[in-house]
């Protein structure tokens, strides 16, 4: 028992140092930081161009409906929605940066052959997997903290611009979906990143991970409109299963919408696990040097 | 460069590598590779290698580009599955215990691989969370031993072919390993440098560390090995102590009076290891039991040397014998194989 323990005690240890060490790798590289900012200076920009562009929109219609539709997208700009609306943005700007930062700190293992080294020192493959996953976590736990935390100042500062509500108006329902929301942003960016983990190690290419990572997310924002001839054919209901139950489907499933909340999140949780899973098992398997003898 | 070429060899082999160092008995087993095959569909790269490596010992693997030295080294530290074999490392089983026998291995596979954007100290830094043990001031040891002090923070992508074997080998050294493995490492470095290594090596086997060099450098495992085995085509050709393969390599060429008679002649001789007829001289390998065998045994034929010359024998000469096709005339001789390259191989 006490063996046991020691051992387990000994795996945390190891793994803690591994995750710092993969930490240390990604906050020593420029592409870290940048990906992180482009995520920011989006979350600046385009919340106050939404709301305003919007606002001349709306004083161009004369249609009630229309007028409606516009000032609630415009209150998502604004306190107190843009509490839980902020996550959305950070989230949506987020997961493409999510799969590139992911591919290329996976890929680059491979490209520049430091996994060999790694591996020849006795880092094990699974280890390595999931040091790099928690690794990619921390990061995009920080994105999301600080695309939302600019998304709050750009709303604050349309709130001073056209006098608006401030942050202090949010109640504690909306720090309730705030909090739900981010808590399925964070999963939800995690499975774009294991299905580009799964492709780069897959196929060992930083450009294949990215396009199929970045496939998946934008394939899925048109999927919808395909969902309508998905329902004719036979195997329909494992393909909703799919695309439908996304990201997307977790949050708005946290806002009462569409899809119910636990099976978007048991799909999220099921794709993040069976796409890292392959991943490891991917390397377990296989040699890391490429094929040839010499 | 210059801070490398200002130190003395003598400084050099007793500069202390590591502040531990926990000498082994020298018969114990730090490495033992055994019937180890990689095959790549029909393409067999290595078949059938067995080492055995003691603590305390230089083993020299030597071989052509593509013998399958790269591919042996991968096999050992994991990175390739063996087609077939086993092996183990400190008297245990390497299959299913890598991270925690690979840990105490120290190795250069190749070519350096570190990351581009970060200095030496830095890569150093990163490797040492993952070996563990490691304290600031050891890093800067190493950075020390292997001169990159001064360029330790610059970004790697930056260093020449040699700072980058430089830091390999740092990185092979890291933690203390009780097994060092390096595949070629002296490719890039500069006459200093490879003076330098030399002496690192010999230290290192002082140490009671068991050192396994990969390497077509000829005179670098004559200069540094206690062992050495010759790998041709995926397999060893022949293996023993330097001192024993150079002593058996010994060689004479002489010139003759009937090249004919001589050849029948020394084809029945037991001492003779390899003969051939080389632009009308006869070159003998072998130790003959006396100054005045050959001699004697020609003459007692009829057979009179007119010039006699001898060369020491040279890792070269047995190389060249065991992996390069001879365009030279051989014949057998009374210890067996047939022809000078055959002759040479033991296995």
């Amino acid at each position: 028992m006490g063996g046991s323990d020691n051992a387990m005690s000994s795996n945390a240890v190891a793994l803690h140092a591994l995750v710092g060490m993969e930490w240390s790798k990604l906050v020593r590289r420029r592409a870290t930081w940048l990906l992180m900012a482009i995520v920011a200076a989006i979350s600046a920009i385009v919340p106050p161009l939404i709301y305003f562009v919007l606002g001349f929109a709306a004083t161009d219609t004369t249609d009630p409906e229309a007028k409606a539709s516009l000032a609630l997208l415009r209150g998502q700009m604004v306190f107190p929605d843009a509490i839980a609306h902020a996550v959305v943005n950070a989230l949506v700007f987020g997961i493409p940066m999510i799969v590139v930062l992911t591919a290329m700190n996976f890929g680059s293992e491979f490209a520049w052959g430091t996994i060999r080294f790694l591996l020849g020192r006795g880092e094990g493959r699974g280890a390595f997997v999931v040091s790099k996953v928690l690794a990619i976590v921390m990061w995009w736990a920080l994105t999301l903290v600080f695309g939302v935390s600019v998304s709050w100042l750009a709303s604050t500062v349309i709130g001073v611009i056209d006098n608006q509500p401030m942050l202090y108006s949010a109640g504690g329902a909306d720090w309730l979906l705030f909090s739900g929301r981010f808590a399925a942003a964070l999963l939800g960016g995690l499975v774009y990143a294991a299905l580009t983990i799964a492709t780069t190690v897959r196929l060992r290419s930083t450009a294949f991970g990215i396009a199929i990572g970045l496939g998946a997310f934008f394939g899925e924002r048109v999927s919808g409109a395909g969902l309508a001839l998905i329902d004719l054919l036979p195997i329909q209901v494992l393909i909703r299963a799919g695309p439908s139950y996304n990201v997307r489907s977790l949050i708005d499933g946290l806002d009462g919408q569409e899809n119910p909340l636990p099976i978007a999140f048991l799909a999220v949780v099921f794709y993040m696990i069976t796409f890292t899973w392959g991943a490891v098992r991917h390397l377990r398997r296989n040699d890391v040097l490429s094929g040839g003898p010499g | 460069m210059t801070a490398i070429a200002e130190r003395t060899v003598v400084e050099l082999v007793h500069t202390p590598i590591f502040e531990v160092a926990t000498p082994q008995p020298p018969s114990r087993l730090a490495l033992e590779a055994c019937g180890l095959a990689k095959h790549y569909g029909d393409v067999v790269a290595v078949n059938n290698i067995s080492l055995n490596l003691r603590y305390g010992e230089v083993f020299g693997l030597l071989g052509p580009n593509g013998a399958g030295k790269t591919t042996t080294i991968s096999m050992i530290l994991g990175l390739l599955t063996p087609t077939a074999g086993s092996i183990k490392i400190f008297g245990h089983e390497l299959r299913g215990k890598e991270s925690k026998l690979l840990r105490r291995v120290g190795s250069l596979v190749e070519m350096p691989t570190f990351y581009p954007y970060m200095g030496a100290r830095d890569n150093l830094k990163i490797l040492a969370r993952l070996v563990g043990g490691v304290s600031t001031a050891g890093i800067g040891s190493l950075l020390d031993l292997v001169g990159l002090c001064q360029a330790a923070d610059r970004p790697y992508r930056t260093y020449s072919l040699g700072m980058k074997q430089r830091l390999g080998i740092a990185g092979a050294l890291l933690g203390e390993p009780e097994l060092v493995i390096l595949d070629e490492p002296t490719n890039g470095l500069d006459p200093a440098g490879i003076v330098q290594f030399r002496s690192l090596v010999r230290g290192l086997a002082n140490e009671g560390r068991a050192v396994l060099l990969s390497t077509h450098q000829l005179n670098e495992v004559q200069q540094v090995c206690d062992r050495v085995a010759i790998v041709h085509a995926g397999e060893v050709v022949t293996e023993g102590l330097v001192g024993s393969l150079l002593q058996a390599q010994r060689v004479m060429k002489i010139t003759v009076s009937d090249v004919e008679r001589a050849r029948e002649i020394l084809a029945d001789l037991t001492w003779v290891r390899t003969a051939r007829v080389e632009h009308g001289a006869i070159v003998i390998t072998g130790e003959a039991p006396g100054p005045f065998a050959l001699g004697e045994a020609l003459a007692r034929c009829g057979v009179w040397i007119g010039q006699a010359q001898r060369i020491e024998g040279s890792l070269e000469h047995l190389f060249m014998d065991l992996t390069q096709p001879s365009d030279t005339e051989e014949f057998s001789t009374s210890n067996g194989a047939a022809g000078g390259a055959a002759n040479g191989r033991e296995r």
